[in-house]
């Protein structure tokens, strides 16, 4: 094989190297690095904890992921769940919260919080977050459902 | 070519087809999905005409062969393994005469075996041809520069195929967009598409060149090389496009799925090597015109949009015909270009990389832009590139561990007991209960849920005396499954079926408890999943299930009610077919104005609606209807056309999981009830609503179990309003989740390997966004609980993926 044969030869296995990583990586999504895999043995072992009704293992579980992943949105929603699911209600709140600050699906987590402050008892606070709810996200008829009757019980009058 | 030549080519071809067929009518029936839904219902009448001919059919086919064999019988080299053949198939034809294979095959790896089986004699025929053809193959010449001058052609060829493609496929789009009301394709949008298309097919052409080029150094000068090679690429290619298109579609299980795909590429490259073999000219043809050429390939586009627009099952015969269109357009291409042009190395790269990196720079794919997506509606052959490059919006692994939990044929389910009332007494009273199920029904050709309708006045008026639930959502995309699961009033394992059935079956249980005389449409499905029972008096006896039509239902119906004594307890069930998509041809052109729906299917809703109306009045001449409990609805719904879409296959679209659900309850059911009609229902409801109805407290044991509609406990709203629901696919790996009281959609579809987002504000048609890595990861967590809980409720191993 002559080098110029040998030379345009390696530059179209280049070339179709680079096709080949060009295709995987476009196929690979925008799956960002710095999250766990929910389907990794770890992941499973929390979301069959939860299943089978042994939260505290979950929560223990998803607490040691948490180190792994500090910044992962769905690990601070697994522990949200987790600790609201205990009825730890202050905690889930909190938890709430936490999930709400990295993610970006807060609105759909928002009743979540109102829900933990109306369960611990702050009525209140309850409403506000309801509130908060209702101005991010107008068109939730839930929203106004939940202040209506917080206020009609009397649990809380503005 | 002479005439003994066309007519060996021919008989070719005929016997290739027969094989082909024979395999492909064995694999469908292999598949539990297709067997129950198609073959076993038949669908399509001319699959059984071609079952039940199939043994008659086979002795022209054995003649054929033999006389296609007779030109590699006189050789040497092929003689032993000719007669060898024709000996096998004889003895097989033989077989087949005494015992005809094909109408006694049924969802079992028996069809897959023979589907294997069927295409021995065209594997066995591609072998004595490639045997022949490789004295034929000479060995080449080149030197640097014609190997340069190769490539260049090559890549020419392909980048002039991919704006050729893109220009037809776009011409076509802009004719057929001009009859539709697409505010995001005006010029500006059109233009954006036109740009992505050029850039998706640069991708895909320039993708082709270097798989055409680098396979040419690998075959080397050598005849041997080049044969190989080329045969095993083609193979590859065709085994490859098989497996995606049917192979996912039928879920071929195990080892038989990669067998299938290679066993069907060898068969149809064979095909295509003894066609050329047989056709034996080497001599270049003169190409046609660009102008012609062009001209063809906007025919033959047009033909693909065309067939596919009529019947096409989840974009696959859209596919296969683009890739015809693109092997007809390089092809020419090809052909058309100088083969004395060397382009030097630094062009071939540039011109290489620039659609790629553009592309990849642009990421105009990262969940398609809306333009873009409203502009493949109208564009296949842009469909299918962007399918090609597009980012995976799922994960793998999800998708694996999707296909994993779906479709457990292969797995040994025993039936739970799905109680909903553990020990069930007589209930006080026993009103009659009529369940319709009407097969396709969408909610909004229904006035009750659409104002603009006009032509079911009949509905209408049921709908005013009865609870309309207006957030109704079936549990399953499909039959299969979702008629199932409204008998029994639960989620289901994805199996079908689980045998004993009764165990699952809240509904019979009921009927049973109170002794009920039912008179029943027993349809392919539940034929098979119902206890056979004295109290059953079948309606449509000797139909076939596509053959069930409600009016006929209805009057057979009112006849047997009629005759039954006054105070029995009586429920009846249908599943009339008028409206699923393959009966709607049937019924031709239809009368009357039915402007802005698709009128095939309006007029038939129209046509029962007349027909739902008089059993109604009928009813209440018996002095049945006020004490009756009357459910209206629809096991999934239908894609009439939306995204270019018909039908319902494995879609959970918006189209197809929202159902329409009427209910009739009797006014001392109803007197003291505030029923809330507008917080999300699923069809697993129905039945435990029935049992409530009927006085009965169910006991929920999960949340598989649907719930009572007519509970409106605080703690029953709650979890209507703010628990996400998880849908299924009946036949395949795609499943959605229903949030925000039936206000959001999430679909994973596990087979396309994508996944969707619809929102909706309250009256408002729902709007597609773009999925965010955050909703992908709670929504699959949905997914992923429910399948947990049904795995554990039934008992289900845990699934490797």
């Amino acid at each position: 094989m002559t080098t110029g044969r040998l030379g345009r030869l390696v530059v179209l296995i280049v070339l179709a190297a680079l096709y080949g990583l060009g295709f995987l990586w476009l196929r690979s999504g925008a799956e960002a690095s710095g999250r766990a895999d929910p389907l990794s043995p770890q992941g499973r072992a929390i979301e069959l904890s939860i299943r089978d009704g042994r939260l505290s293992d979950a929560l223990a579980q998803t607490q040691a992921l948490a180190r792994s992943y500090p910044r992962d949105p769905f690990v601070k929603y697994l522990e949200a769940t987790i600790v609201y699911r205990l009825e730890r209600w202050a905690d889930a709140s909190r938890a709430w919260d936490a999930y709400i600050a990295v993610a970006d699906a807060s609105s759909a987590a928002c009743p979540m919080v109102a829900i933990a402050h109306e369960r611990a008892g702050d009525a209140a606070g309850a409403v506000e977050r309801y509130r908060q709810c209702a101005a991010a996200d107008p068109e939730d008829p839930l929203m106004v459902q939940a202040i209506e009757r917080l206020e009609s019980a009397g649990e809380f009058r503005p | 070519m002479t005439g003994s030549r066309v007519l060996r080519i021919a008989a070719r071809i005929a016997v290739a087809a027969f094989c082909l067929m024979t395999a492909l009518y064995a694999l469908i029936a292999s598949s539990s999905f297709a067997y129950l839904q198609f073959l076993r219902p038949h669908v399509f009448p001319w699959t059984d005409t071609f079952a039940n001919w199939h043994a008659a059919l086979s002795w022209p086919w054995l003649i054929l062969l033999a006389w296609v064999v007779s030109c590699h019988s006189r050789h040497e080299r092929t003689r032993a393994l000719s007669w060898s053949l024709l000996s096998l198939t004889s003895v097989a034809v033989v077989w087949n005469s005494v015992y005809p294979i094909l109408p006694t095959l049924s969802d079992n790896q028996r069809s897959l075996v023979m589907a294997l089986a069927a295409l021995i004699p065209l594997i066995w025929l591609a072998l004595l041809e490639h045997v022949r053809a490789h004295a034929l193959i000479a060995p080449l010449e080149r030197s640097d520069e014609s190997w340069r001058r190769f490539d260049s052609r090559v890549l020419v060829a392909c980048v002039t195929a991919s704006v050729v493609v893109t220009a037809a496929f776009f011409l076509l789009a802009v004719l057929e967009r001009r009859n539709a009301f697409e505010p995001d394709l005006l010029v500006k949008g059109m233009a954006y598409g036109l740009w992505s298309s050029l850039l998706a097919h640069g991708v895909v052409f320039i993708a082709i060149f270097l798989g055409v080029a680098l396979c040419a150094r690998i075959a080397g000068t050598s005849p041997f090389r080049q044969h190989v090679t080329w045969t095993v690429a083609g193979v590859a290619l065709v085994a490859l496009i098989f497996d995606r298109l049917v192979g996912t579609v039928l879920s071929v299980p195990g080892v038989f799925r990669p067998l299938t795909a290679v066993a069907f590429a060898v068969s149809v490259e064979g095909t295509w090597s003894g066609v050329r073999f047989f056709n034996g000219s080497t001599k270049p043809r003169r190409p046609l015109s660009p102008i012609v050429a062009f001209g063809c390939a906007v025919a033959l586009a047009w033909l693909v949009e065309t067939v596919a627009a009529a019947a096409d099952w989840d974009d696959v015969l859209a596919r296969v015909g683009v890739a015809a269109v693109w092997l007809f357009v390089v092809t020419w291409a090809y052909g058309a270009t100088a083969a004395n042009k060397a382009l030097s190395l630094a062009t071939v790269a540039l011109v290489c990389l620039s659609p790629l990196s553009i592309w990849a720079a642009g990421r105009a794919v990262e969940g398609l832009p809306h333009p873009l997506a409203r502009y493949a509606v109208y564009d296949a052959s842009y469909r299918t590139a962007t399918s090609l490059v597009r980012s995976r919006s799922g994960n793998s692994a999800f998708d694996r561990y999707l296909n994993a939990n779906t479709g457990l044929g292969d797995v040994d389910v025993a039936p739970v007991n799905v109680d909903l009332v553990p020990a069930m007494d007589r209930a006080s009273r026993t009103p009659p209960v009529f369940l319709f199920v009407i097969d396709s029904l969408r909610r909004d050709y229904l006035s009750p849920y659409n104002p603009g309708v006009r032509f079911t006045p009949r509905i209408g008026a049921f709908a005013a005396d009865s609870l309309v639930f207006t957030n109704a959502f079936t549990r399953y995309g499909g039959t299969g499954l979702s008629v199932p699961a409204i008998w029994s009033g639960s989620a289901l394992p994805h199996k079908q079926y689980v045998r004993p059935f009764h165990p699952m079956n809240g509904l019979e249980k009921l009927l049973d408890a109170n002794g009920y005389r039912r008179f029943l449409s027993l349809d392919s499905i539940m034929s098979g999943l119902l206890e056979p029972s004295p109290l059953v008096d079948e309606l449509d006896r000797g139909r076939d299930t596509m053959d069930y039509e409600f009016c006929r239902t209805l009057n057979e119906l009112e006849t047997k009610l009629a005759s039954t004594s006054r105070g029995t307890a009586v429920f009846a069930y249908s599943l009339p077919q008028d409206i699923h998509m393959s009966r709607l041809e049937r019924w031709g052109t239809p009368d009357g104005d039915f402007n802005g729906f698709f009128a095939p299917y309006a007029s038939r809703i129209q046509q029962f609606d007349r027909c739902f109306g008089a059993f109604l009045e009928n009813l209440r001449k018996l002095d049945l209807y006020e004490d009756s409990i009357i459910v209206l609805t629809a096991d999934h719904g239908e894609m009439l056309g939306e995204n270019g879409q018909f039908g319902h296959s494995y879609h959970l679209f918006p189209e197809v999981v929202q159902v329409p659900l009427i209910i009739h309850l009797p006014q001392w059911v109803t007197a003291h009830l505030a029923v809330d009609t507008s917080s999300t229902a699923l069809s697993t409801d129905i039945t435990p609503t029935i049992y409530a109805a009927l006085g009965y407290q169910a006991v929920r044991h999960g949340r598989l179990i649907g719930r009572s509609l007519i509970d409106s406990s605080d703690e029953a709203l709650t979890e209507r309003r703010q628990t996400p629901h998880v849908l299924a696919a009946s036949y395949g790996a795609v499943y959605a989740v229903v949030d925000r009281d039936g206000r959001r959609l999430y679909i994973a579809d596990g087979v396309n390997r994508t996944d969707r987002l619809y929102e909706r504000r309250p009256g408002q048609p729902w709007t597609e966004r773009a999925v965010n890595p955050d909703v992908r990861a709670v929504q699959q967590f949905v997914i992923r609980q429910h399948l947990d809980e049904t795995a554990k409720t039934f008992g289900l191993p845990e699934r490797q993926y």
